[in-house]
């Protein structure tokens, strides 16, 4: 790996790591944190639900002083107004609404509005249960406004009612609002098709908790209360940066996979080329000058690994044409030797037929068929030549006088 | 020393007997809103703490019983009292003094008269135009105390055979004259008994919106008493007081200004001023 590929990949390396390991630490923080939020709704939820079962108290207190005063038995008894509002009144800093009824069902008072009294409400169900069942605790509508009413019978004598006392609290964003306490926290009422919320924003609620049955009539569960999170400011910070890191990762990452893909190819380009002109050498595409010659540009654009393959290849190469050269040297000198040794051949077969020799004076009958001197026919025949001389035997016999051969 | 200290011990005994005595109480019942009420009875009290150097307080009684129980315990020494307590209280209580009787403009005469009205009145709005035509309806007193929203309604009422409980779905006290405007206004009631002061003044206030079903004979109006330890001559300084009040004193506009009450100061009359009432209530 050239030194430059060693820097850079040094200088990432670390960067890419301590990249990595700050996202799965603000993985960790951020899940510590849901799990510290979610902690803080269940103590939220628990302190909302006191506050509901406070004010359910509250009203159950307030019916409970007001139906057992002996001044307000007397006072419905009378139809006396003024006396009801008077007392009624001072309860309703705490309470929202107060109406006292007669046991045929006419408003005699009613608090705050002093003057909105004599309405018949007999036939109201909560009225009809007051009476019927000693109490009643219900979510009923008051002029348009929804309330979660209390009511109990005014006794004249344990076993005679005059009247009956109806307590109410009006279901408001206010009151829902006072429940909880928390600019971050909704708080929704729920009976049958009413639905009440402590605030109308419903896109920022992150999590939501039922009350279910805090509020209960004769054991039934009389209101639906849901508790909704609204995001949490910090915990939305915390996933912007998440969110960031793992934006910012992405051409981070790119970065890397182009920088490795720059470091591969600049380290295996040249390798290719070998193996390719090598291939394209073995397929007859380039001769062996035309490799050398792709070979020494590889060896001049590299000074790693494979400039010295190339290298070496090239020496093979030379190597190898030299000793293609004397091959060809050999060959030449062969074919040389052959075309000789084929012209002797081809002398050597024409005497080495079956040659038809005489007996006596050894003529020798060629194709045609005239007796030939022997010596003529060879060197016909052949590239011998012949000296004429005498052997000793010869001159023995035919020349003794001569003693040609006595030294 | 022993003569220092019980020179000094005499002189706060004497310090807080005078204090008991100069403190004198002007007691009114709670006819109309006691917020409204006290105003007058304030420049009532400095009036006569003016003229007969008794240091007068003004207060308002809770309603008529304790007027009547404050009356015959003393524990106030000037009370201005509607004529039906008067004539209870008197029955009651004999020794009780009488100082003066308070006058009233009248708003269709324009003379000032000891006397005044009872109205039974509706709504236009309601239909109503008689009596017998309010049957089943809601109806509405002032106090079973008041001469002019109790007494003189239910015996305009009786006068008809009309037995008020059985006659209308519901008969209400409301306890005040205003508080019977009110629940009118408001539709709470059909049909309520008033005094025309109070009839008078709510005219002023919401416009002719009012009917009148009926009238009552004349009544006399308020009496201003004392319990019987009030000194004749203390009673002589004020009934003097009163009576020499000018009718555009302070005390006369601010009740008409708080309470719509045409006053006109107070004229001497005597227990049997009273009798054509008590023949009435008989």
């Amino acid at each position: 790996m050239p030194l430059r590929a060693k820097i850079l990949t040094a200088a990432i390396f670390p960067f890419v790591v301590f990249f990595i390991l700050g996202i799965f630490r603000i993985q960790q923080v951020i899940e510590k944190y849901e799990s510290a939020l979610h902690n803080n709704y269940e103590i939220k939820a628990k302190g909302a639900a006191g506050n509901i079962t406070q004010l359910i108290a509250q009203l159950d207190t307030a019916v409970g002083v007001l139906s057992e005063s002996f001044e307000i038995s007397n006072a419905l008894q009378r139809a006396d107004n003024n006396v009801l509002f008077d007392i009624s009144n001072r309860f309703i800093n705490s309470i929202d609404t107060i109406i006292f009824a007669d046991i045929n069902g006419i408003v005699v008072a009613r608090a705050p509005d002093e003057y909105r009294f004599g309405d018949d409400i007999s036939s109201q169900k909560y009225f009809e249960t007051t009476l019927a069942n000693g109490s009643y605790l219900g979510w009923i509508i008051i002029d348009g406004i929804d309330t979660i009413m209390v009511s109990k019978p005014i006794k004249k004598y344990d076993d005679v009612y005059v009247g009956v006392v109806c307590v109410a609290f009006s279901i408001t964003k206010e009151l829902l609002s006072s429940f909880i306490d928390d600019p971050d926290l909704v708080i929704e009422f729920i009976h049958k098709n009413r639905r009440i919320s402590s605030s109308d924003r419903k896109e920022t609620i992150v999590y939501s908790k039922s009350l279910k049955g805090i509020i209960k009539n004769t054991q039934k569960p009389l209101i639906d209360v849901l508790l909704h999170f609204e995001e949490d400011k910090y915990f939305s910070e915390l996933l912007l940066i998440k969110k960031s890191q793992y934006w910012s990762s992405i051409p981070i990452v790119l970065l890397m996979i182009v920088l490795i893909i720059v470091i591969l190819n600049r380290q295996l380009k040249p390798h290719s080329m070998i193996v390719e002109n090598i291939l394209n050498y073995a397929n007859n595409k380039i001769n062996a000058d035309g490799l050398k010659k792709n070979l020494v540009d590889i060896n001049h654009t590299s000074d790693s690994d494979s400039a010295k393959i190339s290298y070496a290849l090239i020496q093979m190469l030379d190597v190898i044409e030299k000793n293609f050269k004397r091959i060809e040297q050999y060959n030449i000198e062969l074919d040389q030797t052959n075309q000789k040794l084929e012209k002797s051949l081809k002398k050597i077969k024409k005497l080495s037929g079956l040659l038809p020799i005489c007996s006596y004076c050894k003529k020798i009958r060629d194709d045609k068929g005239y007796w030939n001197q022997i010596e003529k026919y060879i060197h016909e025949h052949s590239e011998a030549e012949f000296s004429h001389g005498i052997c000793h035997e010869c001159a023995k016999k035919h020349y003794p006088d001569l003693g040609l051969y006595d030294d | 020393m022993h003569k220092r200290i019980i020179l000094i011990l005499i002189f706060v005994l004497c310090f807080f007997t005078l204090a008991l005595a100069d403190s004198y109480k002007l007691a009114v019942y709670p006819s109309n809103d006691p917020k409204k009420l006290i105003v007058p009875m304030k420049i009532m009290a400095d009036y006569l703490t003016e003229k007969s150097g008794d240091s007068f307080t003004a207060i308002v009684t809770r309603d008529y019983e304790e007027l009547s129980e404050r009356l015959k315990n003393k524990s106030v020494h000037i009370a201005w009292i509607n004529p039906i307590n008067y004539i209870k209280i008197k029955a009651e209580n004999p020794s009780l003094k009488y100082i003066a009787t308070y006058m009233e403009k009248n708003e269709e005469t324009g003379k000032i008269i000891p006397y005044y009205q009872s109205f039974i009145v509706s709504l236009k709005t309601s239909g109503i135009n008689t009596i017998s035509e309010a049957k089943g309806m809601t109806f509405a007193f002032n106090d079973p105390g008041s001469t002019s929203g109790y007494a003189f309604p239910n015996l305009m009422l009786r006068q008809r055979n009309i037995v008020p409980d059985k006659f209308f779905k519901k008969v209400f006290f409301l306890k005040k004259h205003d508080r019977v405007i009110e629940a009118l206004i408001n539709g709470s009631i059909d049909i309520g008994g008033v005094s025309d002061g109070t009839y008078y003044t709510a005219v002023r206030k919401y416009g002719g919106v009012f009917s009148i079903i009926e009238k009552s004979d004349p009544i006399p109006l308020d009496a201003i008493v004392a319990p019987e330890n009030v000194p004749a001559d203390k009673l002589l300084i004020y009934r003097k007081a009163l009576t020499d009040m000018p009718e555009n004193h302070p005390f006369n506009k601010s009740m008409r200004k708080n309470l719509g009450w045409n006053a006109a100061g107070f004229d001497i009359k005597d227990d049997q001023f009273y009798n054509s009432m008590r023949e009435a209530l008989k």
